[in-house]
């Protein structure tokens, strides 16, 4: 009975903990959403700086990974369903399997494993060093000057990475494709480009919001928990990866299942 | 934002409380006026420096706050940031920001408020950067400087937004070589200006003008009085 009522104890409390974590980061979202909207901030050109900077961390230099990446899972794809699947349904699988499904969640993966934990740390370094009081003591809004950045910049570099991806596995497709089977570049493009409809730009672009806003704001929230001690700054940063890898499944999930509901 | 008449006050806590995560303080309600060197007394250095931070709007306060007749209430995150650029705060750590170079770090604020990419070297602070002895690491980032140039671009930042109010928190990193008496320079400088003055030190430390007031901070009431 005693360890009945310590078992319903913990679960209730981690339950409790899990939904204040997830309103207070929901809360996170709001201002800083508020801030870009409203737009009524003062430094506008370092809140610029700050977003073609994170641009550059996360996308351009993710490319050296996401490249060779993107190249050889799309040849391992095409060599291996090209084995038994009829040329005609080959684009449509490609188009669902690999530019819907593959392509962002191996991005996200990148981002996560790259520039998500960099954050966390970052945020994290600065907070418990004080480095946000100084901000605030100059006047200046951090949501604005270290977070809205690092939310606009992540988001598009994100949307980048999956553009990248997509183009450079259909090239790695076609290498494949090219060496097993005699298809011309063109039939070969023609297929794809039958099977892409707007509706799969419009899926891959609500995941690459949906990635980006998670991602950021999973990275900001536990960056600002460490207040302390510089100790805690690995353990949030190990959390938020999780977090950030978990979130983005069950997202990737409920918009596949929204938008195969809906037919598109 | 409520502009009310204007008076000798500066700065007025009305009903204010201050509540961390671990510890709390009773309410307390006083104002702080023109030439005030105040000095705040507790037997517990925990609660003080809680208390000087509250004051200076970084610990989380909830009250009224009327500075030079403008209302603000420290829920109100927006208008609170207003507010903060209009204090100067010495506090224990020298925290700068690492990705930008100690001139950026200085003029942050005004960055900030005119929308600068980049800021010039203005010759006319030149004095002061010398006084201080950072003058030859002004393009240098933080963390490829010294502990004592740090503190020295603190001070140089802080006393050149020319502050409504000086809080000093444990300034012991600030009483070392020059920065002393560059401290000392800008605390006559700011007295000689009726600009309060706000200290909690646990090493002796005492700001170069007389003190006129004390905050004692007790576990069941925060009071101000004055030094006869």
């Amino acid at each position: 009975m005693k360890y009945l009522i310590f078992l319903s104890g913990k679960t209730g409390r981690t339950f409790l903990n899990y939904m204040d974590s997830i309103f207070s980061m929901s809360g996170l979202l709001y201002r800083i959403l508020k801030i870009f909207v409203k737009g009524n901030y003062s430094g506008k050109k370092l809140v610029w700086a700050g977003i073609v900077e994170q641009i550059y961390f996360t996308a351009v230099q993710a490319l050296k990974i996401i490249v060779p990446i993107s190249l050889i899972l799309g040849t391992v794809f095409f060599l291996q369903f090209s084995k038994f699947a009829e040329q005609h349904s080959l684009g449509n699988i490609a188009v669902i399997f690999l530019l819907r499904e593959t392509g962002p969640m191996i991005s996200a993966i990148v981002v996560i494993l790259r520039s998500a934990t960099a954050v966390t740390t970052e945020i994290g370094y600065m907070n418990v060093r004080h480095e946000m009081d100084s901000i605030q003591m100059a006047g200046a809004d951090p949501l604005a000057l270290i977070c809205l950045p690092r939310v606009i910049g992540i988001t598009t570099a994100i949307l980048c990475l999956f553009i990248v991806f997509n183009l450079v596995s259909i090239l790695g497709g076609y290498v494949s494709a090219w060496a097993i089977s005699d298809i011309s570049m063109h039939r070969f493009l023609v297929l794809i480009g039958k099977s892409i409809s707007l509706t799969d730009a419009l899926a891959v672009s609500v995941k690459a919001l949906a990635f980006g806003v998670i991602i950021s704001i999973v990275c900001l929230y536990r960056g600002f928990e460490a207040k302390k001690s510089i100790t805690e700054v690995p353990v949030k940063t190990a959390r938020a990866a999780v977090e950030c890898f978990f979130y983005c499944l069950i997202f990737n999930v409920i918009i596949s299942v929204v938008f195969s509901l809906k037919g598109w | 934002m409520v502009i009310l008449e204007q008076s000798k006050t500066i700065m007025e806590f009305k009903n204010c409380n201050i509540l961390d995560q671990n510890i709390s303080l009773p309410e307390f309600s006083f104002l702080i006026e023109e030439n005030d060197v105040v000095e705040i007394e507790s037997l517990d250095d925990e609660k003080s420096s809680l208390f000087i931070r509250g004051l200076a709007t970084l610990a989380p306060l909830r009250g009224e706050i009327m500075f030079k007749g403008s209302l603000y209430d420290p829920l109100d995150y927006e208008n609170l940031l207003k507010l903060k650029r209009q204090i100067g705060y010495l506090g224990p750590l020298c925290s700068l920001l690492s990705n930008r170079s100690i001139l950026e770090n200085i003029f942050l604020f005004k960055m900030w408020e005119e929308n600068l990419k980049k800021i010039k070297l203005d010759e006319s602070f030149m004095n002061e950067f010398k006084q201080a002895g950072i003058l030859e690491y002004i393009y240098k980032r933080p963390e490829k400087t010294t502990e004592e140039i740090k503190c020295g671009t603190y001070l140089v930042r802080e006393f050149l937004k020319k502050p409504g109010i000086v809080f000093l928190e444990r300034p012991y990193l600030f009483t070392r070589g020059k920065l002393s008496r560059f401290l000392c320079n800008n605390l006559k400088d700011s007295s000689q200006k009726k600009v309060p003055i706000v200290f909690f030190s646990n090493t002796g430390f005492v700001p170069a003008t007389e003190v006129t007031h004390k905050i004692i901070v007790e576990n069941d009431k925060i009071e101000k009085i004055k030094v006869e």
